[in-house]
């Protein structure tokens, strides 16, 4: 069962429950959301004036999700990134970076990116999630997805709910979901699925 | 609840203890430091733990070499077998040598090169920087326990490289001179290059290696790169698979610990050990193998639970390689000897950047 999701570049963002927002980039998205959200979520976003798009998407997105859930508590929640771009372009800044500078002084703010799981870090950091965390990449089929979270479920008893991110560089989609004997619609991405949620939920 | 072990039917490693487990055994247990300055790339003198003999053809990754070599000793798959591939860069090196503008998909060139191996079995990346090893293994005996497939192989693999070097050294976490793990002067980590895999099953065979009786993971959520000082988060975490498994802390008889050799990572280790085992004169022996090795990124969980096995069935915990003299706390648990363990359950844990934990239970095959 998704409880809540948000879908997000860096103009607009849609909430599965509640209305979307409309912004010029994601400085102005984080002003809205620290001055204007309601419910206000309690967020650490220390980290965002340093970031990238991939982790500034991640941290926004995770926050707009507990804004659209409607009993946000980050207790026994896991956070797990799933697919989308991966790291590649993080790894092409850090080390384009490196060359730059002769190839003597790696920059740390270019080179931690470079792991695909920290987006979804960033984003546990953002909400205060301290279940399990890391990413995983399939085949591009949700319910492969899905498979492996019930796993996670299984093997967790005190576990809740996931925050589940799938970080492109100019989007994202965060979902969160727990286990419900209702069957979700196969789809090839989160983004899918969220408009297809969205879609049924207007019709 | 206690759920029923899972079995290891196979394990296999390399690394720079040696291209064999057997070779392995003899550096950890003669407390050596495997260490020597790459040539594959410029490492401004720095020592690497390196696999002996790797030597990629022209235009081929130092990974997929690596994982050939490894992959040529893995035994036949059954047909119900899903892998689980822990990586943190996989073929880093191709973007090294790509040109400018390419964006290559590390991670993926190496799970591809793993589909090529093994294209009838289906196949995930799991990456969780360096708890990756560990965390791969849950997702595999979760997977087992949930009658999702018959059988598991867990592989293991990252590679030494400027890229990874760079960056370590960028955040200041790479030892100038030899890495020290738990010593009170330790001044940072050497990175290393490993593989390791596991092939598991929830059925028992006579020839099972050894258990693994429960594993947890967590986050600290508390900083991108530094851990927990406090250990509050590690510590609650090594509880869990302690609880699950009907052990008490007292009955552990070895830790496998993450022990980078940094300052920081350390200290919090040390933290969480002494609020799980408290202060006695002598809690349960503790080793890094990243003394011997150096970090082998999401390798290294795997390389614990393959040389774990070679502890349990010692019975004993190798020298704490690099150590000179113990750091604040952890006298009751290293030391420059072997340690004999007193009982077949050895906790292994791995921790990394996002502040995320893991902890895993293995017993000796009984």
């Amino acid at each position: 069962m998704i409880t809540a999701a948000a879908y997000l570049d860096c103009q607009k963002a849609l909430l599965l429950h509640r209305p979307g927002l409309d912004y010029s980039d994601l400085s102005e998205l984080k002003k809205i959301i620290t001055t204007g959200l309601q419910p206000r979520i309690a967020a650490d976003l220390e980290d965002f004036r340093r970031a990238g798009n991939a982790v500034r998407l991640a941290q926004l997105g995770a926050i707009l999700v507990a804004s659209d859930c409607p009993e946000w508590s980050s207790a026994d929640t896991a956070c797990i990134g799933w697919n989308g771009e991966g790291c590649a372009q993080a790894n092409r800044t850090y080390w384009d970076d490196f060359l730059a500078h002769g190839r003597e002084t790696g920059r740390g703010m270019f080179f931690v990116p470079t792991l695909p799981s920290i987006p979804a870090c960033e984003a546990a950091i953002t909400l205060k999630i301290h279940g399990p965390v890391w990413y995983f990449s399939t085949a591009a089929d949700t319910g492969l997805l899905f498979a492996v979270l019930e796993d996670l479920f299984h093997g967790n008893p005190t576990l809740r709910q996931v925050l589940i991110a799938e970080i492109n560089t100019d989007s994202a989609c965060l979902l969160l979901w727990r286990p419900s004997g209702t069957p979700l619609p196969s789809c090839q991405t989160l983004k899918e699925l969220f408009f297809h949620l969205k879609d049924s939920r207007s019709s | 609840m206690t759920e029923p072990a899972t079995h290891i039917l196979f394990a296999d490693a390399i690394s720079a203890a040696g291209n064999h487990c057997l070779q392995a055994e003899q550096t950890f247990f003669a407390g050596h430091q495997a260490f020597s300055v790459p040539e594959h790339f410029a490492a401004h003198a720095l020592k690497h733990g390196l696999c002996s003999g790797l030597q990629p053809q022209p235009g081929e990754s130092r990974a997929v070499a690596l994982f050939d070599r490894l992959a040529e000793r893995l035994p036949h798959l059954p047909p119900d077998t899903a892998i689980f591939l822990a990586t943190t860069v996989g073929a880093i090196d191709c973007l090294e040598q790509a040109q400018p503008t390419a964006m290559p998909d590390c991670p993926g060139i190496l799970l591809d090169t793993v589909k090529k191996r093994f294209p009838q079995h289906q196949a995930i990346l799991i990456s969780a920087a360096c708890a990756s090893g560990q965390i791969a293994t849950a997702c595999a005996m979760r997977a087992l326990r949930r009658n999702r497939c018959r059988t598991a192989l867990v592989i293991g693999l990252d590679i030494t490289s400027e890229f990874v070097t760079s960056g370590f050294a960028s955040l200041g976490a790479v030892s100038r001179t030899i890495t020290r793990p738990y010593d009170k002067h330790r001044d940072g980590l050497l990175l290393g290059e490993g593989a390791g895999a596991l092939l598991l099953s929830q059925e028992s065979s006579s020839s099972a290696l050894g258990r693994l009786l429960a594993t947890r993971e967590s986050c600290d959520a508390a900083h991108i790169t530094a851990p927990d000082l406090s250990g509050q988060q590690l510590s609650s975490l090594i509880s869990a698979p302690l609880q699950e498994a009907g052990i008490m802390p007292a009955d552990i008889g070895g830790i496998i610990g993450h022990g980078t050799g940094t300052l920081y990572n350390d200290q919090s280790e040390i933290a969480a050990l002494t609020k799980v085992f408290g202060c006695c004169t002598a809690g349960p022996p503790l080793v890094s193998i990243k003394g011997n090795i150096g970090h082998t990124l999401a390798a290294s969980g795997i390389l614990q639970t393959v040389y774990g096995l070679t502890f349990l069935r010692r019975a004993q915990i190798p020298p704490q390689a690099g150590l000179r003299s113990p750091a604040l706390g952890a006298e009751p648990f290293v030391a420059t000897a072997a340690q004999k363990m007193h009982s077949p359950y050895l906790l292994s844990l791995n921790v990394g950047f996002g502040g995320l934990n893991s902890a895993l239970l293995l017993e000796a095959q009984p």
